[in-house]
């Protein structure tokens, strides 16, 4: 059923904790970070995203450490994985910067041992392109140990690379970033590599989630706010609002990300 | 009280989604608290002033939930003192908006100047829409020549708002919007720190941004409830005088 947009919604009071079927917690943020960011107005440590995770009943979180995004992606992917060993909320996501290493390949296999399933890929703020030698064999790479991938797509003409190198891949690969001036290239990138998806956080038009929905289906978009480096609530408020079947809302909130989520 | 949403606009954009219609943005901004909007011509922000204008006017008029903005262009001098006369003495309409193109001269250059200066009688807040950074030094130049005239300035890009909130602390005559598709944590918080939380108000660019994207930060801000009821609306109704 569709939001009955004759009902007033209070935006302040407390939101009901989504639960699926079996009285499961289906609220899964595809995509936070923990630690120093560049160009943070606010705190942005484990602790500040435990915070916010726990005030919006944010029940699990795909997160990675600021230090393997930007620094080392070895070193970061242990203490992620160190850092997520000692929370339920929260499931390790990988780093990887092909730019920055010789090995991008033993990166990965090495986090691939400690569980991650999902890692994250920043070519715009790492400056390399997707549709380099060496991205595709980081992302051939990916494939091959069975993980996904969230890529930072908010440029115009990444989207397309990324649909050039990996849009073939049995991999999950899913887009952050596109805005209305790159959304018509996004989703043609999406209808071109049936396995791409969207991280939500970007979709900030009026129209913009269920557009990307109605082209694609609800099963490839995926609730992501960027936390604690965005605000949480418009991109998790914008989800649960969206003119959208409950269903379809149920898969972007946290259904879909389930599919990442290790021994799922 | 129900908030005030500072900016939307009528009208398409150079963008997949199509323009669902006033009505349709009242009854979603009313869903999400919102009770009044200030709404401008998105054709006449991109550079259509007559027609976009007086699409706008026949819309307002319909109901008592909008009020207007005479959208002008310093380039386009002569058609805007035109508008302004014609429109500004409506009742429903409260401010003007400048947004200038990506080709038009800088704020604190000659045709600005003459345009603000034009405005002074009819003693209406003029917001503006940030090209870059390089507009806040020109707004900077012109609430300082002009420091009689309101300014409200928005969609304020992430790598310029630190700069915005230091110019807006020094300069009283001018007013963040906080809204927009910036949404940096806690950019709010650190506007309300340095500018004050009786200087900010908020828009939601709709359709650029769905208004539950600006409502949204505000519920998060870091800030106590008091502020977030000046920003909301309590700013809004004393600036644009609703």
């Amino acid at each position: 059923m569709s939001t009955d947009l004759s009902t007033p919604v209070d935006i302040g009071q407390k939101e009901p904790f989504l639960l699926g079927p079996g009285a499961e917690p289906l609220v899964i943020d595809i995509h936070t970070v923990f630690g120093p960011w560049p160009g943070a107005m606010a705190d942005t440590s484990l602790k500040s995203l435990l915070e916010i995770l726990e005030k919006n009943q944010i029940s699990q979180a795909f997160c990675a450490s600021s230090m393997g995004i930007l620094i080392d992606g070895e070193a970061g992917n242990e203490l992620t994985a160190e850092t997520c060993s000692n929370n339920a909320r929260l499931l390790a996501a990988g780093a990887v910067n092909p730019a920055a290493t010789l090995h991008a390949g033993e990166v990965v296999d090495k986090a691939v041992e400690n569980g991650v399933r999902l890692f994250f890929l920043f070519p715009e703020t790492q400056r390399w392109e997707p549709d380099s030698l060496h991205a595709a064999a980081l992302l051939a790479k990916l494939a091959e140990t069975g993980c996904a991938a969230l890529v930072e797509a908010s440029k115009p003409g990444t989207a397309t690379k990324l649909a050039r190198a990996a849009g073939e891949l049995d991999m999950p690969l899913i887009m952050c970033g596109a805005d209305m001036n790159t959304l018509v290239e996004a989703l043609a990138a999406a209808e071109a590599a049936p396995r791409f998806g969207f991280c939500s956080h970007s979709l900030i038009a009026a129209g913009a989630l269920e557009l990307a929905v109605s082209r694609l289906g609800a099963e490839r978009i995926y609730f992501g706010s960027f936390s604690p480096v965005l605000y949480c609530s418009p991109s998790l408020l914008r989800a649960k609002y969206a003119d959208l079947q409950e269903r379809e809302k149920q898969a972007i909130l946290g259904g879909n990300a389930r599919r990442f989520v290790k021994g799922d | 009280m129900p908030a005030i949403d500072c900016l939307t606009y009528l009208g398409r954009w150079p963008h997949p989604v199509p323009d669902p219609g006033l009505a349709v943005v009242e009854k979603l901004l009313r869903q999400f608290g919102v009770g009044k909007s200030l709404v401008a011509s998105s054709s006449a922000a991109l550079g259509d002033l007559v027609s976009g204008n007086s699409i706008v006017a026949d819309e307002i008029a319909k109901s008592d939930f909008f009020s207007g903005y005479v959208v002008m262009s310093p380039v386009l001098l002569d058609e805007s003192l035109e508008l302004a006369q014609k429109l500004l003495a409506r009742g429903d309409f409260s401010a003007v908006l400048l947004s200038p193109g990506p080709q038009d001269p800088a704020l604190d250059s000659e045709p600005p100047q003459l345009l603000v200066k034009s405005l002074l009688r009819f003693d209406k807040p003029v917001y503006v829409r940030l090209r870059d950074t390089h507009d806040l030094h020109g707004l900077s130049s012109l609430a300082r020549k002009f420091s009689t005239q309101h300014f409200v300035v928005g969609e304020i890009v992430s790598s310029a708002w630190t700069d915005a909130c230091h110019l807006a602390r020094n300069q009283t005559n001018i007013t963040l919007d906080c809204g927009g598709a910036n949404a940096v944590r806690d950019k709010i918080k650190f506007a309300v720190d340095s500018v004050g939380a009786h200087r900010l108000v908020l828009g939601s660019s709709f359709p650029l941004c769905h208004p539950i994207h600006a409502l949204g930060m505000v519920r998060d801000a870091d800030i106590p409830a008091w502020a977030k009821e000046r920003i909301l609306q309590e700013n809004a109704r004393r600036i644009f005088k609703l």
